[in-house]
């Protein structure tokens, strides 16, 4: 009955094609190492925000007189609404550690370079379009935070000449961010952003399955097949990845959740204590910091003294990132048989990131002035350099067959 | 190169300890509260309910089950539209532990001192010149600055607590234990209020990470089951 029925779907519909293609019968190579689980963590911390995000908007208000209170009554008298509302926003920071991870496996493996290109392009097309997801997400409490970060955000678009004032009424649709902002940028976060990310990700998962997985040695599995055409250093995806994916999942979920369930602001980096306050343009907090995987960014731009000219440094950061591909001209891909120039590019590149993380969440004191632009520096030095020293420097013979883990 | 990185690490920590904002120029004291210990909850609700709840109302706490049986509802909290004589509005308390931190509630009810200069002859260490008056003179007794707070003022470098600011210099109707006691419950209340559904999140949270523990140690079995025919 079930095979007539599988006959039946295969006529009509390329079910078993499908599954063989992209599960049973695709092959990754067999040394994929814990680094590879990201991409996984990263596609299940999507389905986390697509359907939390639909209970939620279940209960949410997107006005300006009712936001705040509507994600209180959520936590307070929706049953389980305090759960899924952690799990949104814990799922929020969650998606970018894991999508930065899976960028900083993607660099020390040179799995951005031939022929995963496009890969690599598409991947970083996901980062932006998730990026303002996150700040379009970000306003919805309408706490203190969520309204005096987004102003800050959206006055970047100042810096454009002549227009830039009408961009910024045309944006907000209103002279300053309020109840309208909320209601437009509500729409885009549920609707607009999550269509682009689900297909972003159909595609980016589809240009993986045409050139198939790197790995930490950097070998192209592909170039020695058996007779059936089969990677001789490849396994199929299902069983063997399936099952190491879900151990990895389960470590990811009991970290996730120890989150959710013991420390769901994580000390102010997930839920900032303004937040708890209700959006008043009339009252500046303190100090404004933008959340915590956008301070990289924006350290970069506090660091220049123009506005204009901090706001393209801080945009030719991400474009460096787009580029990588081409400005790394390295004969091999993995970070094991580079040179010693490639080791210390990247981490210099891990430390300036990290570090422009750090000092973006901080307020600006000469120190905090100091550290931003000297990781500025050095950030930039890594890209300006690269097609130097990866073109120049001594690298390791690569083996032609996965030997090593 | 491991080395490197960690140097680099330990060099960062340092400008951590400058990204907290806590601009109070006394020490936080450390609050000593427990949310699911029941009893301290209930003396803290009553406590709230005849001390606060004349001006401070907890809009959010108008559905929550414990608080409607302290008593604390809301027509007898005060009507939001409420005119009031001499300052701004009391704030709504609901939110007040998530917004500033329990330690803060904690160390803001305990300094209020008694002061000629302003008009409402108290003022606060932690918030000057708020315009909350000291409900609690008769409770924890008369409290005035001492000569210290100028020597505090020029030592920067180093918060000092309040109770080296301050002496007491009339006893009130509870010795300071008992003063600390209620001041404590009440702040346990107030961080309840702040998310009621911490109790069933922390509880909840024990056998989801059970179950992904033991169900960790399944999945774990079956991938090596699988894996032992890859070199």
């Amino acid at each position: 009955m079930a095979s007539k029925l599988k006959v039946w779907i295969d006529d009509r519909f390329p079910m078993t094609e499908l599954w063989e293609n992209h599960v049973s019968k695709y092959y990754a190579p067999k040394n994929l190492n814990f680094w590879y689980l990201f991409g996984v963590f990263s596609l299940l911390v999507l389905l986390n925000q697509i359907i939390t995000g639909i209970w939620l908007a279940m209960y949410y208000t997107p006005t300006g007189a009712e936001a705040f209170d509507s994600v209180e009554q959520i936590m307070r008298n929706v049953k389980y609404g305090w759960l899924l509302r952690y799990m949104h926003s814990t799922g929020a920071s969650a998606f970018f550690a894991v999508i930065y991870l899976h960028m900083y496996r993607g660099i020390m493996y040179g799995s951005y370079k031939g022929p995963r290109e496009l890969l690599w392009v598409i991947g970083m097309v996901i980062l932006v379009v998730l990026l303002i997801e996150a700040v379009t997400g970000y306003v919805l409490p309408w706490g203190q935070m969520s309204f005096w970060a987004t102003k800050v955000l959206i006055s970047v678009f100042s810096v454009i000449p002549f227009v830039g004032k009408y961009v910024i009424t045309w944006l907000q649709g209103d002279y300053n961010v309020s109840g309208i902002t909320l209601h437009r940028f509500f729409s885009f976060h549920v609707v607009l952003l999550p269509l682009a990310i689900i297909a972003l990700t159909l595609v980016h998962v589809m240009a993986l399955h045409k050139v198939g997985s790197n790995n930490p040695e950097g070998i192209e599995i592909k170039a020695c097949k058996d007779s059936l055409g089969r990677p001789l250093d490849g396994i199929p995806f299902h069983p063997y990845y399936t099952l190491k994916d879900l151990v990895g999942v389960v470590i990811f979920l009991i970290v996730f959740f120890l989150i959710v369930f013991y420390a769901p602001t994580f000390g102010g980096y997930f839920i900032e204590a303004p937040n708890f306050v209700p959006a008043n343009p009339l009252v500046t907090p303190p100090v404004i910091v933008p959340p915590w995987y956008l301070a990289s960014f924006y350290s970069i731009l506090r660091a220049v003294p123009n506005k204009l000219m901090g706001v393209i440094v801080a945009a030719a950061a991400v474009a460096f990132l787009f580029v990588l591909p081409w400005l790394d001209r390295s004969p091999v891909k993995s970070i094991r048989y580079r040179g010693v120039w490639s080791k210390l590019g990247l981490t210099v590149f891990v430390i300036s990131f990290a570090g422009l993380g750090v000092v973006g969440t901080m307020s600006l004191t000469p120190l905090v002035l100091f550290f931003s632009r000297f990781f500025t520096v050095t950030f930039f030095m890594v890209f300006l350099t690269m097609p130097f020293y990866t073109k120049h420097e001594h690298c390791k013979r690569v083996p032609d067959r996965v030997t090593k883990g | 190169m491991k080395k490197f990185l960690l140097l680099i690490v330990l060099l960062l920590v340092p400008l951590l300890t400058f990204a907290s904002d806590d601009s109070s120029s006394i020490v936080l004291e450390k609050a000593p509260i427990n949310v699911h210990d029941k009893s301290s909850l209930m003396r803290g609700a009553k406590s709230f309910k005849t001390l606060c709840m004349t001006c401070h109302a907890l809009r959010m706490l108008q559905y929550n089950s414990f608080a409607k049986k302290a008593g604390i509802t809301i027509d007898l909290m005060p009507a939001k539209d409420k005119e009031w004589w001499f300052a701004k509005a009391p704030p709504d308390l609901s939110l007040t532990v998530s917004q500033h931190g329990a330690d803060w509630i904690y160390t803001y009810l305990q300094v209020f001192y008694q002061d000629p200069a302003v008009k409402i002859g108290s003022n606060n260490l932690l918030v000057p010149n708020s315009s909350m008056p000291n409900l609690f003179l008769g409770l924890q007794g008369k409290q005035e600055l001492n000569a210290n707070r100028e020597k505090a003022l020029n030592e920067h470098w180093r918060k000092p607590h309040y109770y080296s600011l301050l002496n007491k210099t009339s006893p009130g109707s509870m010795t300071n234990e008992q003063f600390e006691q209620t001041v404590a419950d009440i702040t346990n209340f107030l961080a309840y209020a702040s998310e009621p559904s911490k109790l069933q999140r922390e509880r909840t949270g024990v056998w989801v990470i059970l179950f992904l523990v033991v169900f960790l140690v399944l999945a774990y079995f079956l991938k090596r089951e699988y894996w032992k025919d890859i070199e």
